[in-house]
């Protein structure tokens, strides 16, 4: 289809402050047009210049089978992988943070970073919860031994440190003797009397009782004058060590008396990360050459060889972190998706975890007709292109555009906070924005003097806590935020003065995690909360007081939303299953029961047939727009693979026969975000995979056969 | 009386269409070849031996499993033989009644052999035991193992010391200790559905793992075989077409593989060797007992042998025109006795039928062989369509071919060669570039007398070429009539008289003195091929139509007799006697002189003929093959001769006597040494070629096409 190609520079826009506002040149990339569907105007907008980061490393937690990926800007997610991928929660990085490896200590999460110290996150509040100095600069590796309750790290300066973590503590215990240069990787035996160590040329074996180094092998050099890196290393039970270099070998020794027992040449460029399976019959490696290839264990007459099995190559981009969940292998690198294979190599086959966040990075004000992209560091304010609608509106048709995009603004916190937004929201009334580092909640007020220019003016407001989830009630009277220690503020706002007061704090005494979505009725008399164990609690705002909880269902809920005339509330489930709870009744609808009663799987699944099986969270629904009238209800479904469309009689209609149909879109993928600007007109944000596959970095170059 | 006539292989075939094997001591080479079996002494090159004895196929052989000079060989007539091989001596015979696809046995397993019998609707491997061989069929003792086994089992079933594998395209079955193994003991891999068909197999000599290939170029190695839930499968992937044939080494440190790119692949433990350029598609590698010999079977029906440090040692050329439906035919080279024609690509085959020898193969068109990306899609080759000898004069023989390329439609070359006596191989003398412009070129002929060569094309034009000293050869003559297409010439046997076939009529020329003669020959039908008699017969001319034998008096100019037979084929001629032969499509042969209407002789072969050709010889008990034999090419490649009844079984006899001889003979050497020379030094001497454009005869040809309507006018 034909996309309106906008190139123009635009007006000036008025200045605010020294950082807030900068001059535009709308480049050819910003892509956009009008598409009629079926009785809906589409408004397809690629403005959204959303990439996400490449993957640094990754730990799998043995307690809750949760996943751990840390990413290049220094953010963490956690991936729920218990019934379905679902991204539980991010901490957000900032610029000066990274993370070069992750490590779970029980339910715990480390990491060592080159800024020189080990971070313990706070799971529950998505925040960092304590730092402590390594004592020995950049820290590059981490490992962890149950027997011993101890972390060590490997730092710069060549020297093996060892912490103790008892009590929820970090103590430092001692230091290894030093060796020349940094130490790149590590892995502790089982026992934990052992620690293996590699660096350049070079990999040691220390002992965790003295400190000192039992044995060193030398790696040799392909060539003379290139160094050797050892970048990666495992340790097995029986002591067989396993070394990853820079020259693309995978070796195992014999730990023991530190001799070669097999070299593999199986990859053609530096192995990055290597990683065994529980039972230590197979060890799987990956690297810049972007192939995840296993080695396989035969034993035979009691003579253990590795032989290199089977190899899987779905990555484009070099693999830096490898991960092994109950029994699958997954792997992510600089182009973003994690992969999924099954280890028994006969069932299943792979999967791919698209990087696009559960929460919404993208805003808009139906009225104003402005929309909010959020960035890891900056908030931009898009004015919508505007259209003619002809006469007729033909179905599959574009509508040429009569004016283009306008960026009014962007909007960047001040330098002093280096911590990324992890939230923003524009108001309804377009009069109000509001966003949160993991440090600070901001509050603007947005006054717009004609068409293309405006200003905002931080509004101040005493009380105010960075929060996980900001919404505004549609009359745009109260801004609700579920804040990070488990409080729910409700601030009243007056728009005329640009006064912001804090009328309410809510706390229910069984939050514990965080609360991620909410939700308000259209009349602005209810809110939904919903957390991430999967408990729903409903508020009535009238009076302030908590009004009812629904039943728990056994996935985490991906999407709330109000009905907007019964104000029945309506949750969508990570496992695709929906159900809808009339607050009049206190029970589950109509709709609800009958579709419980009849499907055996859960309700958006049965949709989803035909669409890409390969991609595994894409589907999961990530907000719920009703479109209603007296004779039908229209429920959207929005996934990131596309809109699920279910029609029905609506609840308080005496029909036996409620459930019309229901379809799944997915003409317009991968989506960001799907609002309907008036009952006709929905607004949606694409970000096409090809684009974001164009500013990844160049891959290895391979040469194929015949060219 | 009529001699009762039979017709024996007598050679040809391929020698590398089933799997070869070499003695244990790695002296033989043996290979099944037709209804043979043939030793190759690898020192020498020489077939030494050959086992005569099946009367159909022979399909797989493999070693006794206890005694190590004898073979077992599986033939489609139903029988496994085995035989002395160093001796020649067929020693028993078990008759299954069913055609055997393969046979296979281990040295481990001293008492059992295994069968693959085709039945019409499953291919099925069984066990047999080996210790006494009985003659009835009925006390063979077989048990089945697999049903449906593929067709071409002998790449896709292997054995090894403690297990054997039988591969399907997408499934494998490992039967531990096949010997006492029941058909429900075995483990069942089977591969996912999209994985590529399994092509070969190869089993570890001492390890429990196997190699497989599979269509798309991959080779799988496969360990824990025993254990269906963890089987381990590591894959390499070098070659980009179909991987044809695989083999570990006796030691299993190694393994070795071949496909269509013609490189030989050694595969060691983080590394590969490569041997490129082999010429041809691999289809077989066999590995000595030592591991120092390879012999690699090439699809162009040779075997090479090669040294564990990538160097080829012996070349065993068969009949290498298979594959090809000779599309120059058989011509007679008087200066070598040989038969000429297609053999690898590009290249002309020197054979010697009487000792089923192959002498060289001369590179034509001097082209690398290059294989297709896509083996749906095969590159076009320059083929030779024509090739002519003329006689000696002044002490120099001359020889003629033309070449087309497929892919460049008029891009045909008319290459005139000279053998230098004091080189003793044939030079390039003159390239003529689209002699014919690319219509077709249908004849070639050299005339007896001169130094002179015609050829004629599709497009109507018979051009006559003359050596000239400095220029090299010329176009000197061109001649057409009423624009008929020209699709044969032939000289008298003096060589005064060109006979040139247009359309439906035969013009004749005295090409010595540059004039017509005024004489034509017509008849209502388009005549293919025509030829003067020769010695007492040299007055007529036979001319063949599709339906119809002519003979024509020349001196009188009329008809002498004509014959009606259905679907002539071909016609050739022997230049040494008054005899020609036809054949037709539906594979009857008629032999006869011009001067007589009644065939000599009259036969129903049992196979395809596709070329012919009289080759000269003394010895021949056969009374109208007492100047030359006849050879007969079929389809498949064989060659074949006709011999009494009572002869047949002496020559099955007579092979057995052939001097057994392991050491080096001066001949066998020099020719070893030289066959691969002869053919490189010809390329070499490609800088003296001159090129003739045949712009520069118009002159000439103008002339002549205006005779030619003269001639026409006659009319």
């Amino acid at each position: 289809m034909d996309n309106f190609e906008v190139d123009q520079v635009n007006k000036e826009t008025e200045m605010f402050g020294s950082k807030a506002v900068k001059f535009y040149k709308i480049s050819n990339l910003a892509r956009l047009s009008y598409y009629i569907m079926s009785k809906f105007v589409v408004h397809r907008c690629r403005l959204f210049k959303f990439t996400p980061c490449a993957v640094q490393c990754m730990a799998a937690s043995v307690e809750t089978s949760d996943l751990a990926v840390a990413r290049s800007d220094g953010s963490i997610e956690i991936w729920s992988t218990k019934y379905s991928w679902f991204q539980k929660l991010v901490i957000p990085g900032s610029s000066d943070h990274s993370v070069e490896s992750l490590i779970w200590v029980g339910n715990r999460l480390l990491s060592g970073g080159l800024q020189g110290d080990i971070t313990e996150y706070d799971l529950t509040d998505a925040t960092v919860k304590l730092s402590v100095d390594s004592f020995g600069g950049a820290v590059w590796c981490i490992a962890y031994s149950i027997v011993k309750d101890k972390i060590a790290v490997g730092c710069e300066d060549g020297s093996v440190k060892m912490f103790d973590v008892k009590n929820k503590a970090i103590t430092f215990e001692r230091a290894f003797d030093k060796q020349e240069g940094r130490i790149l990787s590590m892995a502790w035996h089982k026992s934990g009397d052992i620690i293996v160590t590699g660096s350049t040329d070079v990999v040691r074996i220390w002992s965790t009782k003295t400190g000192h180094a039992i044995q060193r092998i030398t790696i040799e050099r392909e060539m003379k004058n290139v160094e050797t890196i050892i970048w990666s290393v495992a340790i097995l039970s029986d002591y067989t060590i396993i070394s990853g270099d820079s020259s693309g070998r995978v070796q195992f020794w014999n730990g023991k008396n530190a001799t070669l027992l097999q070299s593999h040449r199986a990859h053609r460029a530096d192995v990055l990360c290597l990683c065994s399976t529980k039972d230590e019959k197979c060890v799987y490696a990956a690297g810049v050459d972007p192939r995840v290839i296993a080695f396989n264990l035969v034993q035979e007459d009691d003579v253990p060889t590795w032989v290199k099995g089977r190899y899987m190559q779905k990555h484009t981009h070099d693999v830096r972190a490898l991960a092994i969940i109950e029994n699958r292998i997954v792997s992510g690198g600089v182009d973003t998706n994690l992969m999924m294979n099954s280890i028994s190599e006969k069932v299943g086959s792979f999967q791919r975890v698209y990087s696009f966040p559960m929460k919404s990075l993208v805003s808009t004000s139906a009225t104003k007709k402005l929309v909010l992209m959020q960035y890891s560091n900056y908030l931009d304010l898009w004015k919508f292109a505007k259209c003619n609608f002809p006469e007729e509106l033909n179905a599959g048709r574009n509508i040429p555009i009569e004016d283009n995009p306008v960026k009014l603004l962007q909007i960047k916190p001040p330098s002093s906070d280096t911590n990324h937004i992890c939230c923003s929201v524009i108001s309804p009334c377009g009069n109000w924005i509001a966003y949160s580092t993991t440090s600070t909640l901001r509050l603007y007020n947005l006054q717009t003097s004609d068409e293309l220019s405006c200003k905002v003016i931080r509004v101040r407001c005493v009380g105010l806590i960075p929060s996980h989830c900001i919404v505004f009630t549609p009359d745009s009277n109260y801004m609700i935020t579920s804040t990070t220690n488990h409080k729910i503020l409700i601030v009243h706002l007056v728009a005329d003065t640009c006064e912001a007061r804090l009328v309410q704090m809510l706390q229910l005494k069984t939050y514990t995690c965080i609360t991620h979505l909410l939700a308000v009725s259209s009349t602005s008399s209810y809110l939904a909360t919903a957390n991430l164990d999967g408990e729903i609690n409903v508020f009535d705002l009238t009076n302030m007081t908590h009004f009812c909880t629904l039943p728990k269902y056994q996935h985490t809920p991906s999407s709330i939303a109000f009905h907007p005339v019964t104000n029945d509330l309506m949750t969508a489930y990570d496992d695709l299953q929906v159900i809808e709870y009339s607050l009049i009744d206190k029970a589950y609808t109509k709709w609800t029961k009958q579709c419980l009663s009849t499907n055996n799987e859960p309700l958006l699944q049965t949709l989803r047939k035909g669409a890409s099986s390969n991609s595994c969270n894409i589907a999961v629904v990530t907000s719920i727009r009703y479109v209603h009238s007296d004779e039908v209800d229209k429920v959207f479904f929005m996934s990131r693979e596309g809109l699920y469309i279910a029609e029905r009689v609506p609840n308080h209609m005496q029909d036996t026969k409620s459930h019309l149909g229901a379809r799944f879109c997915h003409k317009f993928k991968p989506l960001l975000c799907t609002e309907f600007i008036d009952e006709s007109t929905l607004f949606v944000v694409e970000r096409p995979l090809q684009d974001i596959w164009e500013q990844l970095p160049p891959t290895l170059y391979q040469k194929k056969f015949g060219t | 009386m009529k001699e009762s006539l039979q017709i024996v292989q007598t050679g040809g075939s391929s020698i590398t269409k089933f799997n070869s094997i070499f003695s244990h001591d790695s002296k033989y080479l043996l290979c099944p070849c037709g209804n043979l079996v043939k030793v190759f002494s690898v020192a020498t090159g020489e077939c030494f031996q050959r086992l005569n004895g099946h009367c159909k196929l022979v399909t797989m052989i493999c070693h006794h499993p206890r005694v190590q000079l004898q073979i077992l060989s599986s033939s489609l007539d139903g029988t496994v033989k085995v035989w002395d091989y160093e001796d020649g001596i067929l020693l028993s015979t078990c008759d299954f009644n069913v055609p055997l696809l393969g046979i296979f046995a281990h040295s481990c397993y001293s008492t059992v052999a295994f069968v693959i019998q085709q039945s019409d609707d499953s291919n099925e491997l069984y066990r047999f035991t080996l210790n006494t061989i009985p003659s009835k069929t009925s006390d063979i003792a077989c048990s089945l193992l697999a049903k449906n086994v593929v067709k071409d089992c002998s790449k896709r079933i292997a054995f090894s010391e403690k297990f054997a594998v039988v591969s399907y395209s997408n499934r494998l079955l490992v039967f531990i200790n096949p010997q006492h193994a029941e058909r429900d003991e075995k483990i069942r891999h089977v591969l996912k559905d999209n994985a590529p068909a399994i092509t070969c197999i190869s089993c570890h000599p001492v390890e429990e793992c196997f190699a497989t290939g599979h269509a798309n170029g991959e080779i799988r190695i496969w360990f824990n075989i025993s254990d269906v839930k963890n089987v381990i499968s590591s894959i390499q992937h070098w070659h980009s077409l179909e991987v044809l044939s695989l083999k570990f080494s006796s030691s299993g440190s190694t393994v070795l593989s071949g496909g269509h790119e013609g490189v030989l692949v050694q595969w060691l433990e983080d590394s590969k060797n490569f041997l490129p350029r082999l010429g041809s598609a691999i289809t077989n590698v066999a590995v000595s007992k030592d591991s120092t010999l390879f012999a690699v079977s090439l699809l162009d029906n040779s075997i090479l042998i090669i040294t564990n440090y990538f160097t080829i040692k012996q070349t065993f050329d068969g009949f290498t025109a298979i594959g090809q439906n000779l599309p120059c035919g058989i011509c007679y080279d008087s200066n070598t006795n040989a038969c000429v024609t297609n053999g690898k690509p590009g290249h002309l085959l020197f054979y010697l039928p009487d000792k089923d020898i192959q002498l060289y193969n001369l590179d034509i068109v001097s082209r690398n062989f290059i294989s297709s990306v896509d083996l749906e899609k095969p590159l076009s080759k320059t083929n030779i369509l024509k090739v002519g000898f003329g006689g000696t004069f002044d002490g120099v023989k001359h020889m003629a071919t033309m070449e087309f390329d497929q892919a460049k439609q008029r891009d045909e070359k008319l290459k005139f060669w000279r053998f230098s006596d004091t080189d003793q191989q044939w030079v390039l003398e003159t390239i003529v570039k689209s002699p014919h412009d690319g219509c077709g070129i249908t004849s070639l002929t050299f005339s007896p007398a001169n130094n002179a060569c015609v050829t004629t094309s599709q497009a109507g034009f018979a051009k006559i070429w003359f050596k000239h000293d400095e220029e090299g050869w010329l176009c000197e003559m061109s001649l057409s009539f009423r624009d008929l297409p020209c699709n044969d010439s032939t000289f008298s046997e003096d060589g005064s008289v060109l006979a040139l076939a247009f359309g439906h009529t035969v013009c004749f020329c005295d090409i010595s003195n540059n004039e017509e003669m005024q004489l034509m020959l017509s008849h209502s039908e388009s005549i293919k091929s025509i030829f003067f008699g020769r010695q007492s017969c040299q007055h007529l001319l036979v001319a063949a139509t599709s339906e119809e034998l002519l003979c024509w008096n020349v001196m009188t100019k009329s008809m002498y007799w004509s014959s009606h037979i259905h679907k002539i084929n071909f016609l050739i001629c022997d230049i040494h006697s008054e005899n020609m032969a036809v054949f037709t499509n539906s594979n009857k042969i008629f032999v006869f002189q011009p001067s007589d209407k009644q065939p000599h002789y009259s036969h129903n072969l049992s196979i395809d003929v596709t070329a012919a050709c009289f080759v000269p010889s003394k010895n021949c008990h056969i009374a109208w093959q007492a100047k030359s034999e006849l050879y007969l090419v079929s389809k498949e490649m064989s060659v074949h001769k006709f011999c009494v009844k009572s002869e047949v079984d002496d020559a099955s006899n007579l092979s057995r006597m052939i001097i057994k001889s392991d050491q080096v003979t001066p001949m066998s050497n020099y020719l070893s040494s030289t066959q691969q020379k002869t053919a490189k030094t010809v390329n070499s001497n490609r800088l003296q070629e001159t090129t003739v454009d045949v712009s520069k005869c118009s002159f000439h040809s103008s002339e002549i096409i205006k005779c030619g309507k003269s001639l026409i006018k006659f009319v």
